[in-house]
């Protein structure tokens, strides 16, 4: 049939438009805050914060009309009285969890409801042009830096949470590291949540630019206090310059009470290097979106992780890996283990653009479900535009191995101690993409106590 | 070997341009242009319809129009004025055929020249053919010889008038009048398809086919089919579709519905042709299709195999409803892309029952600056205990100019269930080209042979008459990818 | 008291019944042989005696040191001494080598009152074992059979087998796969061992095993149960004549 204006007879009983939404959340809150947040004197961050307040009560908090929230609901969020944390309250912590203070040996950076807590942080003995920093302090004092880089990678169009982060963003952790700099030790990134009575919205924005060759590793870690309801929305993003080389190791361990939603946005140089692992087990819903761009030949990205949903958890891992040049490489691995009543959702992206050729790209998702209720979402997705590309991706779902179980419990290991020795192992396998021994260590101990709650104490 | 050097032979046969592109000039019944409800109480009075089917065929239409047109696939075409186009288009001379005596000889000529004589299949191939023109069957051959095992196989109008409990019971039941837009709009203005029953312990003993033609310009062609094996039945389908050559664009909504009662299998196989459109991307065929079956029964099987090579779009997605517990449900399909052609195609494996299974394997080929996605879900719900599922999705690209794409979707709510998703794109590599053409090989020849090859685990699974005829097609679909 | 004794064993897998009487009595230092054609039974008996699930047994007995071994769940057999080398081991992506064995040997001795082995024991342990079935220290840090040849799956076996120290073991077809080198060493691994207390079934289909690990019984499975029996001349008889006589005669 010819091709022409659509003119599709109207349906007789058309219901009428609903009447206009209420504003989106926390948009209500900006006018009462935009006058406090650090830098508020900075005409372009004053633009950029109303462009991206405007761009989010177009869009609105995602919905599952999205196809990319199809399966993640943020409704529990409307029924919390969220006001945007605190800048002028005292700190509300003055000692770290166990756990947090001894993942990494090296300088540290603690962010207590997305500010910067200087009393706690650690960063002396750096080697010098090294500026390791708080996003807030440098508004005060370095405002041409920040415009130089913020908001550069992570842009509100289309991405209503970076635009809520825009909105509200002020401060954060800025690191950058001049050509050729290499750091041993990781550089601690310290977030702790302590929502007081009433729940809170911690919006930090991360910036992180390595100069040519430089090279670093961060740890991120992620923990909260209480049980009073917060929502975290991180932006990071992320610049490596030719043959930079970024290791960025994540723990997500907040409390049930939280939604932890964070967002990083990498650009990728010529030769460079950005290999993350993310640890997800806390959480109330955690969403971890990674999005590479390799623009520079021969760039490497790795992006692995681990995934572990206990009753009423979500975990979600959303990545996109955007082979922009030719003869890059990418390779994501993640492992996820859900229990009854516990979801996780994956949905991967590799994409190569017309001119990449030679792009090497592989994909992994793997899942066990350790006991009926427990779900699996999953959308590996590959969309290919260069020929000379050799890219594959793999998916599974399912429970342990039979014949694995058997031939362990053969060996006299009691069934539970299989399952969690085999389940420790399924695991594994993506904690140890991890490249820094000590770190993988850590990494799998924070698994094998998360596996203790489930299985009880290994035999 | 042979059947490589087979191959080869049968691509050189065949002329470079798309051979089904002629145009049949018979005198035709149109209904008026346009789509309202005096249409399609028009459809339903020309075919005598009882009143319980014209009803079904409002509702739908009412329903469509509160539908918006889909636009998630990876498919991007004009917006199609449902307007402009005629639904009802039939042959003046066919007012139900006795034999194929009583058919326009144009008609059997046209069907000919397709390389589906009529008259041959009945006597010779011993393939059943009902050949639906535009919007009507017009000839169904073989039809006394398996009405004596008590097979029912005749267009599906024709089964309204006879067997209206059957069509009552199933028509709607897999694919119901709301399910989506397309679909939809095909309840409400269906003009003719196959209708299928294989009766309870009857093995189907030869293949049943149906042959699409398209003829009639500005017309969208609309055929339902509907298959349903009863307990322990066999049946092997054929499907084949052609159009002539138009700059226009033509839509074609087709709705399948297959039932599968206990142990009864369903073999689906479709060789899609239709005219593809030029060069350019000027003309070819929307082609917009709703295919799904139905395990029903304990230990039945729906198999669907389709060579996708035409229409300038594809939206086709056969699915299977894995309700009976240990049914399979089978999706093998082969997807060639060329010049700009768009194809959005896969499948869904609904795992219900126990112990069900389900198997899929995609060859996708993107050439030319065409774009090919491999689209599917597999789900596995909280019953579906022990069920297994295995995807292999494989994709080639031809030139620098056209894109390949996956998208699976796996939802599993099971533990005791397992799936599996493999899927990897690539080229074909200059050494292998080199390899052909150093034996003698012309690169179209290569690429032909080097596809086949790549698809082979696919086209295994037709049956030998279409196999043969998928091979060759394979070479012509791919004619100019290579310099 | 024999150490195992199995008594009119019937079984069934998917309905169909594979073992359809089978009488065996091994005692303390016996090897036994187990030859038989395919089908006839041999791997259904090895998993019976493991306790691996989708066996049915029809009837009779199965005695473990005087006890019922079939109560048993297959890792408590494993922590009674039963030990079975796989015919077909499986990969266990993730799990090293090292970690493996160290786990089962110290749920093992756990189980018998023994406390677990300390970590540097552990290892000289291990290793003394291991050099004597070329097993090296690479090989302990990989994961379990995951990229291994046939061969160093059956030399991994005879190595858990060795630091396990089972009653009984059962050799399940543990030459199938293997060159006459990797036999050689596999068969030393085993005959080293042999002793007064342990008992060994060897399950295998042809006798070329016979010939490093010499048996003291044979015994000739067909159809589903024991068709002859006699010393290890009768393993040479089957070499030469085949089983044709014996699935006769069983039929």
């Amino acid at each position: 049939m010819p091709v022409s204006l659509k003119s599709r007879p109207e349906p007789p009983d058309r219901p009428m438009l609903e009447n206009a939404m209420p504003p989106p959340l926390l948009s209500d809150r900006h006018a009462a805050t935009a006058a406090r947040l650090p830098g508020s004197g900075l005409a372009w961050l004053g633009d950029l914060r109303g462009q991206a307040l405007a761009s989010y009560r177009a869009e609105g908090l995602p919905t599952r009309k999205l196809e990319a929230w199809r399966k993640t609901p943020l409704d529990h969020l409307a029924g919390l009285d969220l006001a945007p944390a605190e800048l002028t309250a005292p700190p509300a912590v003055d000692t770290l969890p166990p756990w947090q203070r001894e993942l990494v040996q090296g300088p540290s950076i603690v962010f207590v409801n997305g500010h910067h807590h200087p009393g706690l942080s650690r960063l002396s003995g750096l080697p010098d042009g090294v500026l390791i920093d708080s996003l807030a302090h440098l508004l005060e004092h370095r405002p041409a830096l920040i415009e130089a880089h913020i908001g550069r990678l992570a842009t509100p169009k289309g991405h209503a949470l970076a635009a809520l982060n825009a909105a509200f963003m002020g401060d954060g952790l800025v690191v950058r590291l001049p050509a050729g700099i290499r750091l041993d030790q990781p550089l601690h990134l310290i977030n702790i949540a302590a929502p007081g009575a009433g729940a809170i919205a911690i919006q930090p924005r991360h910036l992180v630019i390595l100069e040519a060759g430089a090279a670093m590793t961060l740890v991120e870690s992620h923990t909260g206090l209480g049980d009073t309801a917060y929502f975290a929305n991180a932006v990071t993003e992320i610049s490596l310059a030719p043959k930079a080389r970024l290791r960025h190791i994540k723990a997500q361990l907040e409390t049930p009470a939280a939604t932890h939603l964070a967002s990083v946005t990498v650009s990728l140089g010529e030769d460079a290097l950005y290999d993350a692992f993310t640890l997800n087990s806390g959480a109330l819903l955690a969403r971890q979106e990674t999005y590479v761009d390799i623009t520079g030949r021969q760039g490497e990205a790795r992006v692995n992780g681990v995934y572990l949903a206990a009753a009423g958890q979500q975990q979600d891992n959303v990545t996109r890996i955007v082979h922009d040049t030719t003869d890059s490489l990418s390779r994501q691995n993640f492992r996820g283990v859900i229990d009854a009543g516990g979801k996780g959702v994956f949905q991967g992206k590799i994409l190569v653009k017309r001119h990449a050729q030679r792009t090497d790209g592989h994909q992994l998702n793997r899942v066990l479900l350790l006991a009926p209720g427990a779900r699996i979402d999953a959308k590996p997705e590959l969309e290919i535009y260069a020929d000379d590309v050799k890219c594959s991706h793999g998916a599974t779902a399912g429970e342990l191995d039979e014949d694995a179980l058997f031939y362990l419990c053969a060996r006299g290991i009691p069934p539970a101690a299989a399952r969690r020795m085999l389940t420790e192992a399924f695991a594994g396998e993506a904690v140890n993409e991890i490249a820094d021994q000590t770190l993988r260590q850590s990494f799998m101990a924070l698994v094998r106590s998360w596996l203790d709650t489930r299985f009880g104490a290994p035999a | 070997m042979a059947a490589d050097i087979e191959t080869v032979e049968q691509v050189q046969s065949v002329g470079a341009d798309y051979k089904y592109g002629f145009v049949t000039d018979i005198e035709v019944e149109l209904a008026p242009k346009g789509l309202n409800e005096d249409i399609i109480r028009f459809i339903s009075a020309k075919k005598s319809e009882p009143e319980w089917l014209l009803a079904w065929r409002l509702k739908a239409f009412r329903h469509w129009l509160t539908m918006e047109e889909p636009n998630w696939a990876k498919v991007g075409y004009p917006p199609i004025d449902y307007q402009d186009a005629y639904y009802y288009a039939a042959p003046k001379t066919t007012d139900g055929p006795k034999s194929l005596d009583e058919v326009d000889p144009k008609l059997l000529e046209t069907y000919e020249k397709l390389g589906i004589p009529l008259r041959e299949q009945e006597f010779l191939a011993g393939v059943a053919v009902d050949a639906v023109f535009d919007s009507v069957s017009v000839a169904t051959t073989y039809k006394a010889k398996l009405e004596e095992q008590g097979i029912i196989f005749c267009p599906i109008s024709e089964a309204v008038a006879n067997y209206p409990e059957l069509v009552k019971k199933y028509l709607g039941s897999i694919v119901p009048y709301s399910d989506n837009f397309f679909a939809t709009l095909n309840s409400a203005v269906f003009t003719d398809g196959s209708f299928v029953y294989i009766p309870k312990g009857v093995r189907c003993p030869m293949e049943l086919s149906t042959y699409f033609r398209i003829n009639q310009a500005n017309t969208g062609q609309f055929e339902r089919t509907l298959i349903v094996a009863d307990e322990g039945a066999y049946v092997s389908y054929l499907e084949g579709c052609t159009a002539p050559m138009r700059d226009e664009n033509q839509l074609h909504a087709a709705v399948v519905e297959l039932i599968a009662h206990d142990d009864a299998e369903i073999k689906y196989s479709t060789v899609q042709n239709w005219y593809p459109g030029d060069e350019e991307g000027r003309g070819g065929i929307y082609n917009f299709v709703t295919k799904r079956g139905a395990c029903r029964g304990r230990n039945s099987k729906i198999a669907w195999t389709q060579v996708e090579t035409g229409s300038a779009i594809t939206w086709k997605y056969p699915s299977c409803i894995l309700q009976g517990d240990n049914s399979v449900g089978e999706f093998y399909s082969v997807a060639i892309t060329n010049n700009r052609q768009q194809a959005d195609t896969g499948t869904k494996m609904i795992h219900i029952g126990k112990n069900t299974t389900s198997r899929i394997v995609s060859k996708g080929i993107a050439a030319g600056r065409s774009d090919s996605t491999y689209r599917g879900l597999v789900r596995m719900q909280a019953g579906a205990t022990n069920a297994r599922n295995h995807t292999q999705c494989d994709s080639l690209l031809i030139g620098d100019q056209s894109g390949a794409h996956t998208v699976p979707y796996i939802e599993s709510t099971n533990p005791s269930a397992r799936v599996e998703h493999e899927a990897t794109t690539s080229r074909i590599s200059d050494d292998q080209l080199f390899y052909c053409r150093a034996r003698g090989l012309t690169s179209e020849e290569a690429v032909s042979l080097i596809v086949n090859g790549f698809c082979r685990e696919v086209l295994q699974t037709l049956p030998m008459e279409f196999a043969v005829e998928a091979q060759k097609l394979v070479g012509i679909s791919l004619e100019g990818s290579v310099g | 008291m024999a150490l195992l004794e199995i008594s009119g064993l019937r079984a069934a897998v998917d309905g169909k019944e594979i073992l359809t009487g089978l009488d065996l009595a091994i005692d303390p230092g016996e090897v036994h042989a187990i030859m038989g054609p395919n089908g006839s039974g041999k791997s259904t008996l090895s998993h019976i005696l493991a306790g691996r699930d989708g066996y049915e047994v029809l009837s009779g007995t199965v005695r473990y040191d005087g006890a019922d071994l079939l109560a048993l769940s297959a890792d408590e057999r494993a922590r009674a001494g039963i030990f079975l080398a796989f015919q077909y081991p499986v990969e266990l992506p993730g799990v090293t080598g090292m970690n493996f064995l160290k786990t089962a040997l110290n749920v093992a001795r756990t189980s018998r009152g023994e406390s677990e082995m300390d970590a540097m024991d552990f290892l000289k342990f291990v290793r003394a074992r291991a050099a004597k079935l070329g097993i090296d220290d690479d090989m302990l840090r990989r994961f379990v059979n995951v990229g291994f040849s046939g061969g160093e799956k059956k030399r991994f076996e005879i190595l858990q087998m060795a630091v396990l120290e089972p009653r009984l073991a059962i050799l399940d077809e543990t030459d199938s796969g293997l060159d006459i080198d990797a036999l050689k060493v596999v068969a030393e691994g085993v005959n080293a061992m042999r002793g007064p207390d342990r008992g060994l079934l060897i399950i295998t289909h042809y006798q070329r095993l016979l010939d490093y690990i010499v048996p003291d019984h044979v015994h000739v499975l067909a159809n589903g149960r024991i068709a002859a029996s006699g010393g290890k001349e009768l393993a040479l008889e089957l070499e030469e004549k085949g089983y044709a006589r014996f699935l006769e005669v069983a039929a």
